[in-house]
């Protein structure tokens, strides 16, 4: 039986020494160095969060509609030069997008939220199904003729570069932009081509012609070369535009959320406070009531808390000040395991047990209600967690959620391998009823 | 020994009078619902000059906003809530309150549309619904080896009643305290409080019922008033002393913390303080109630 506590509480040891290490700002590199560090939320350090919602109506792919849209936002908040920029798609169509430090909202919004709607049009054959369009270049010039939408659009682009096209090796050539279509896109373009032979194809960015070449040939390879730029500057501006441009769905800005710097590290810097505070609290409270065994349970407490600290890093769990709360939370609630069983064992006592019997017979009795009243607990978190899909709402439930799961192994095993190891006859003195 | 479930009209009495009062708060001044769920645009701003109110009202009348809400929230500190925002919007009324307030600065903005709001709201129901649902199969499931007549669906949906107390009386206090005191709103944290509140209230009430059922399978014959009686009073210390550890971190977060959850955490002070009262003096005596007076129905129709 002690040989079993002794391996036990080697094992919670070494646990424990891991904890720590993982808990320090540097840690070893085996355990990923310092680049295991807390995430902390926008609430903490300030910063933006937009949230988009795509128009899936007309998508076929929901699921790679959606995740394109996400890698195409990553891309551009890339080249915002943003630090730990946080990408994730909620509910089905939405985007949510954490910009720690950004404190220009609409500088973000402008360079992620652009969105350049890339359409090939044909020419109408009178005003009552197309309209009139201005050219990209020279916005008050109204360029000839009627056009309406074919069913080719940017979403079936997959590249635009900027390149010369020699029309002939001694002259200057012309810089262009080549296009090229996926597989659905090289398909339409094939049919449109031959549908409009000896006619005019608009290609039109934002509803300004950009350029409208003559087919003079059926184009079977899906690729196609705008021509009219006017040096390789305009060119490569455009081969930009288009390549940033194609938002594979259309989005719409539906939040936004600005929360300045200071705030957030005064809400960091209060939040700790208020944790310690509270853990000396919750122990002077638990020595002064239970005395020798409210001792231990204040030193499982604070294993819980390394334990708690080492797993939302190495998750890894991003700690908003709901999240704080809810970790605050669950050591008031993982102090109750102890309470329980604490009162049980004095009650045990109280009956006339010998010491360890009290103790084990303490534990086992306890253990039903420890079971399911945090069974319950549990079960909230997972509908707060699963039901909500709020960020803040996530956070709480999340910690809350692994501080009561880490309680119970710290407050039940822990306590009892500590309490059983030492010797019974010594623990009395300590005890009394 | 505490005469709990002797005095059960006492306790009974004193939650109806809390939940009807709750109701009429409820019903008077109502609820300030918040931008999460509506919709909106909440901007918090600081500024040391004592009629920064009065100055962002004629602002925004100004500019012709209407149905807007301005409260102070702590010191040099004011919300104002507001219709959702374009950016434009945002900056020109930006520009016009740093014109007027010298000192203004803008901490926090949050805008919301409609769509996100509805979500939430839907979300928000579900919530509450499942985790009703799911306690009230959790318990009687965890206590379904209760011995005759005793019945564990009975444990479950008094659980579940003296859970819609607490939910009911907390809610009529944020009412209170957002009409008369300081700025509370209904949003995604206030969600969160409740089902915390919802969570913690079963655990309170369970460990009672779990001594219940021990103390019963002990002695199948003894009345069901004595069993209650015998175990709320083996359960009370615990019930108390872990309700104070609890409320104890969360006081020293609510003094100590964050401006920006103050709300959310007072909101769970008083609903874990009011979750506890109720598995102590209402989910068992209620159970043991419904208990006598099916039991006494029972022998009637015999």
């Amino acid at each position: 039986m002690r040989t079993r506590l002794w391996i036990l509480l080697g094992f919670i040891t070494i646990l424990i020494v891991l904890a720590v290490l993982i808990d320090i700002p540097a840690s070893p590199s085996w355990l990923g160095g310092s680049s295991t560090k807390a995430q902390l939320g926008l609430d903490l350090v300030g910063g933006t969060e937009l949230v988009y919602q795509a128009d899936l109506s007309d998508s076929t792919d929901r699921l790679k509609d959606l995740s394109n849209l996400e890698s195409v936002f990553s891309q551009r908040i890339n080249s915002l030069g943003v630090s730990e920029p946080n990408i994730q798609s909620s509910g089905g169509d939405k985007i949510i997008i954490d910009l720690p430090g950004i404190k220009d909202i609409n500088t973000a919004i402008q360079k992620i939220g652009q969105t350049y709607e890339l359409n090939f049009m044909i020419q109408a054959t009178d005003t009552t199904d197309g309209a009139q369009l201005y050219d990209y270049y020279d916005q008050g010039y109204l360029y000839p003729g009627y056009w309406k939408k074919s069913d080719l659009t940017g979403r079936n682009l997959t590249k635009a570069d900027a390149t010369f096209q020699n029309s002939n090796e001694s002259v200057a050539s012309d810089p262009v932009v080549s296009i090229q279509f996926d597989s659905t896109g090289t398909a339409k373009f094939r049919t449109l081509t031959q549908d409009n032979l000896n006619k005019q194809i608009a290609i039109v960015l934002d509803n300004k012609i950009v350029s409208a070449p003559n087919v003079s040939v059926a184009i079977t390879n899906g690729q196609a070369v705008i021509t009219g730029s006017k040096d390789i500057k305009e060119a490569q501006d455009l081969a930009k535009r288009l390549n940033e441009g194609m938002l594979p769905v259309p989005t719409k800005l539906i939040g936004q959320q600005n929360i300045g710097a200071t705030l957030g590290k005064d809400s960091l810097k209060l939040s700790i406070i208020a944790g310690i505070i509270g853990l000396i609290l919750v122990a002077i409270f638990m020595v002064s009531f239970y005395k020798f065994p409210g001792l231990v349970a204040v030193f499982a407490l604070t294993i819980y808390s390394l334990f708690a600290l080492a797993i939302y890093k190495v998750i890894p769990v991003t700690l908003t000040l709901a999240g704080i709360a809810g970790f605050i939370l669950s050591i008031g609630m993982a102090i109750d395991a102890n309470v329980l069983i604490f009162e049980r064992l004095k009650e045990e006592l109280k009956a006339g047990k010998e010491l360890n019997l009290a103790l084990s017979d303490g534990f086992r009795r306890s253990w039903p209600s420890i079971r399911d009243s945090n069974i319950s607990s549990i079960i909230t978190c997972l509908i707060l967690y699963y039901a909500t899909g709020s960020g803040p709402v996530r956070g709480f439930a999340l910690t809350l959620m692994i501080g009561i799961i880490i309680s119970l192994f710290t407050a039940v095993t822990l306590t009892r391998t500590v309490l059983l190891l030492i010797d019974g006859s010594y623990l009395r003195r300590f005890i009394h009823v | 020994m505490y005469r709990i479930i002797k005095n059960s009209w006492i306790w009974f009495t004193l939650s109806g009078v809390l939940t009807i009062l709750s109701i009429i708060f409820l019903a008077t001044f109502g609820l300030r619902v918040g931008i999460d769920f509506k919709g909106g645009t909440n901007i918090e701003f600081r500024s040391a000059k004592l009629d920064k109110i009065s100055l962002t009202t004629d602002v925004l009348d100004a500019e012709g906003y209407t149905g807007y809400q301005i409260k102070e929230s702590g010191t040099n500190k004011a919300i104002i809530q507001i219709q959702t925002l374009t950016n434009d919007e945002h900056a020109k009324l930006a520009a016009d309150l740093k014109s007027k307030i010298s000192d203004y600065d803008e901490t926090s903005y949050d805008t919301v549309g409609p769509t996100i709001g509805h979500d939430l709201t839907v979300k928000s129901i579900w919530a509450v619904v499942l985790a009703s649902l799911g306690i009230i199969i959790f318990v009687a499931f965890a206590f379904r080896k209760v011995p005759r007549p005793l019945s564990s669906w009975k444990f479950g949906v008094c659980a579940v009643i003296a859970l819609i107390h607490d939910l009911l009386i907390t809610t009529g206090f944020v009412a209170i305290v957002g009409h008369f005191f300081i700025w509370m709103e209904v949003n995604a944290l206030f969600i969160t409080a409740l089902l915390t509140i919802m969570g913690f209230s079963v655990h309170d009430t369970i460990v009672v019922y779990d001594r219940l059922r021990e103390n019963f399978i002990k002695n199948p014959k003894e009345d069901i008033a004595l069993s209650a009686e015998e175990s709320i009073n083996q359960t009370i210390v615990r019930s108390i002393n872990t309700s104070m550890t609890t409320i104890i971190v969360l006081l020293a977060l609510l003094i100590f913390g964050s401006g920006s959850i103050r709300e959310f955490v007072l909101t769970l002070t008083f609903g874990i303080f009011i979750g506890t009262y109720s598995s102590i003096f209402n989910a068992t005596p209620l159970l043991v109630w419904w208990h006598k007076k099916d039991t006494a129905r029972k022998l009637k129709s015999k």
